[in-house]
């Protein structure tokens, strides 16, 4: 195109819950990064469209119910309004609860910055029996109002038509007319606080009516401002003798009263904008609500629908991994073939495959636990889960929504989960759910799990003895929690105050965006950190090399070399230590190296089990052969698996916990020597007792 | 036998500090055993910073009002408020101004433990029984 491509920043506002990121997603299609605003961990999101020559970015803020300063999500969201240069804001609000969403309208408003309006929900407005008039609510607010009719393509074009139109004019196509009337009293007081700020250069840069009302309001980041100017005391005397009038005049707080005047605002628009049909049609939504949060009922259903997610993800999972075992065999066949040098192959095949197969033959089941949790997410039922589970949850410290992240981590992947704790409000609710995150069995403990419980256990008791593994590490986590809540982080977990959304079937694509964001972190994790340390570990065994005895065979060359080489001589150095707990030198290798991903510890036990061709069964399955294998005893593999679930989490792991935890070094410690710390004493309670009462000796 | 005495209060008013949140001091006779032990024993500090909350808390349960957490299922015009700064403010960007309506839909904490659902301005909002506690309804008049 000969005419240079202008940028346009668009700016996308709206209450949690109200379908925003779904316009989100078919305004700009799959083009969207995730990153984060500095300083705090709350999520960005941004999208890119091109059209009509113009380069649109779009940028979701997060879900927010007003723009003050109580929360990081309304910190980071008037921030950006106020301080970023944009073009427009897209104001998401939501026809059925209206009321509510004008209530953030407002205080957009107020800013100064051109706003349009996209309804949403409108098909729930119309189970309620209500018709909404799209012009009159234009023509009173004096700002655009657009309907999102996702699913056909026309509702979008027209909005960005309508974004080019107003790049291209410079300004609004009408001038807003909808303004909050605040009453004589408020006014007189907002005028002589203006008046005040006007004379500060510093603060005139911001909107003048909107400082004035949030100073009133008693916002803190608003005072904040103010504090660093030379007229602070004219300005805080000022505002204290306004409050004080205003609150014997009404009998109120000024913030109540506030509130009031904006929720009288909305109201009236609601009143003449939206009509009243007959037809009131039966809402789904209530007859649902009235299983899923009954008294009785809520629990079971809970569990059901747990249920049904482990088992949508294990069953359909199953033929996608037995086909990756096969292509990943296939491959080893190959290389061993191609590759003649023997240590060459060894390394290929060992380090690189052997690891690459060990994340990516999980991976399925991640993509499918995940799209299921999404799926239960974007529908609603998640924050009715977490209003159920708050009863229980609220027992050990840990707050309702804390469920969900414990949910991801549970099959999943334990760094998904700590960033999902973003949507805890309280850092003292956030910590220790992260902390009790990773205690969960991951996708790279599950193995673990099913190598100890297949080599010990017969297929009958398998299932069950999984099941209590699950239920085991759950009865950890709450412990910790516990433990947490009475001695570290002393209080109380933050008021469960929580919007339940209507029902509603989760657009595909949405879902499918969601899955990849939580997947691609596992992903990544396995591309790098896991593959670099197979090599590594492997390195560690084949170096230094054991000097050639020819008089030996194979097997005994293999054995003489896993002793000779660094891994060996340092398990001989920490077996000591791990003695009292029942392993031996490799089972403490495999540990060291699952401080790296929990991945290596099934892996580098393949590979000391496969160098160790001495062994006496003759079988090609790792778990044969550790069942064969006269050091272990089902005691000992339950020791080994107590350890595996508790200690130190994977180096991704920490890394990201550490990160969230706001860069606290006395929690990566707690973190990294606690847990560990933690890990052996159980392991050794339950060694001991077992070995004393002679259980599984 | 006074100092006896004295040393049940104590344990007594220490069980009650535990158990009770502050907006839990319904009664009257508690205070006063509370106000009795004041520098003594135990540091109630918190409870008489805010005395003037529970004072009025108080006097509006005795005027027949209803705590959200006591209200079975029905239509109400929201009160008040008691909270502190953030979670008031939560409350209100939420729509919980007062004079509002609000319907009850559901109510476990009635029998033992649970949340409560409420309806207002349209949208439905689960709260803990621990948050309910400090809302105070009127009943709506039938007219």
């Amino acid at each position: 195109m000969s005419i240079p491509k202008k940028d346009i920043t668009v700016v996308l506002v709206g209450n949690p819950n109200i379908g925003k990121s779904t316009i989100f997603n078919s305004l700009t299609g799959a083009n969207q990064s995730v990153g984060n605003y500095p300083g705090v961990t709350v999520e960005k999101k941004d999208g890119f469209k091109s059209h009509r020559g113009y380069n649109i970015n779009f940028v979701d803020l997060p879900g927010i119910y007003s723009l003050s300063a109580y929360s990081d999500d309304e910190i980071v969201s008037r921030d950006f309004l106020v301080n970023e240069k944009l073009d427009i804001v897209i104001n998401v609000i939501d026809a059925s609860k209206m009321e509510r969403s004008l209530y953030l309208f407002t205080q957009i408003v107020e800013l100064g910055i051109s706003v349009m309006i996209v309804l949403n929900m409108i098909d729930i407005l119309g189970l309620q029996g209500k018709v909404i008039d799209k012009e009159m609510m234009s023509n009173l607010l004096g700002v655009p109002v657009f309907i999102a009719l996702t699913n056909k393509d026309i509702g979008i074009t027209s909005i960005l038509d309508y974004i080019v139109d107003v790049v291209e004019e410079g300004k609004l196509k009408k001038q807003i007319t909808a303004k909050v009337d605040y009453g004589e009293n408020i006014k007189e007081e907002i005028d002589k606080l203006e008046k005040l700020i006007s004379k500060d250069p510093q603060l005139s840069k911001f909107p003048k009516s909107w400082l004035s009302i949030k100073l009133l309001d008693n916002d803190p980041l608003a005072l904040k401002l103010v504090c660093k100017t030379d007229k602070k005391s004219i300005i805080l005397s000022q505002l204290d003798r306004s409050r004080e009038h205003i609150k014997r005049h009404f009998g109120n707080g000024v913030g109540t009263e506030i509130a009031d005047r904006r929720y009288g605002f909305a109201n009236s628009v609601v009143k003449t904008v939206i009509k009243k049909t007959d037809k009131k049609k039966i809402d789904m939504t209530e007859i649902i609500d009235n299983f899923v949060l009954n008294k009785y009922l809520g629990t079971p259903i809970f569990v059901i629908i747990i249920y049904i997610i482990f088992k949508f993800a294990f069953v359909f999972s199953e033929p996608i991994v037995n086909i990756f075992e096969k292509l990943f065999e296939r491959l080893s066949d190959v290389v061993r073939s191609v590759i003649l040098e023997e240590l060459t192959r060894s390394l290929v095949v060992d380090g690189i495959i052997g690891g690459l197969s060990g994340v990516l033959g999980f991976f399925p089941l991640i993509l499918l636990m995940f799209l299921a949790i999404a799926f239960f997410e974007d529908s609603g039922y998640m924050a009715r889960a977490a209003f159920v589970m708050d009863k229980i949850m609220s027992k050990f410290g840990l707050h309702g929504k804390s469920f969900l992240p414990l949910m991801i981590s549970t099959n999943g992947c334990a760094v998904p989960g700590i960033l999902s704790t973003r949507t805890l409000d309280s850092k003292r609710d956030r910590i220790i759910t992260m902390f009790v995150v990773p205690f969960m069995i991951c996708g790279a403990k599950l193995p673990v799990c099913a190598l100890i419980t297949g080599a010990f256990f017969s297929s009958k008791n398998r299932a069950n003895i999984m099941s209590l593994i699950y239920i085991l590490s759950v009865i950890i986590a709450f412990a910790t929690a516990k433990i947490l809540s009475k001695t570290l982080l002393k209080g109380e977990p933050a008021h469960f105050v929580m919007e339940l959304p209507p029902y509603h079937m989760p657009q595909i694509k949405g879902l499918l965006l969601k899955m990849w964001e939580r997947s691609w972190l596992y992903l990544r994790k396995a591309g790098t950190v896991v593959v670099f340390m197979s090599v590594l570990v492997w390195a560690v065994f084949a170096y230094p090399r054991a000097p050639v005895d020819e008089n030996l065979t194979k097997s005994e060359k293999a054995a003489v070399q896993l002793k000779y080489g660094l891994a060996g001589r340092a398990g001989k150095i920490l077996e000591p230590l791990f003695k009292p707990i029942g392993m031996d030198a490799s089972r403490t290798i495999a540990f060291v190296a699952g401080l790296a991903a929990k991945e290596t510890i099934v892996s580098t036990l393949g590979t000391i089990y496969s160098i160790e061709g001495s062994n006496s069964c003759n079988s090609k399955s790792l778990r044969k052969k550790i069942a064969c294998d006269e050091d272990w005893s089902p005691l000992k593999g339950l020791s080994f698996l107590v350890f595996c679930l508790i200690y130190t989490p994977c180096a991704m792991c920490v890394i990201v916990f550490f990160k969230e935890s706001g860069s606290s070094y006395r929690y990566l410690a707690l973190i990294v020597v606690g847990n560990a710390v933690f890990a052996w004493v159980t392991s050794f309670v339950v060694f001991q007792i077992g070995t004393l009462l002679k259980i599984g000796v | 036998m006074k100092r006896f005495r004295r040393i049940l209060r104590y344990i007594y008013g220490c069980l009650h500090r535990h158990s009770r949140k502050p907006h839990f001091y319904r009664h009257m006779n508690n205070r006063h055993i509370h106000r009795g032990m004041k520098g003594r024993y135990c540091n109630y500090d918190h409870f008489h910073r805010n005395i003037h909350v529970f004072r009025s808390f108080n006097e509006d349960v005795a005027n027949n009002f209803t705590k959200l957490s006591c209200a079975s299922p029905g239509r109400y015009e929201l009160f008040e408020a008691y909270c502190d700064r953030k979670l008031r403010h939560r409350l209100l960007e939420m729509g919980f101004v007062p004079g509002e309506d609000l319907a009850v839909i559901d109510n476990s904490s009635l029998s033992g433990g649970g949340g409560v659902v409420i309806k207002i301005k349209g949208a439905k909002i689960a709260l803990s029984s621990e948050v309910a506690d400090k809302i105070l309804l009127r009943e709506k008049k039938n007219n």
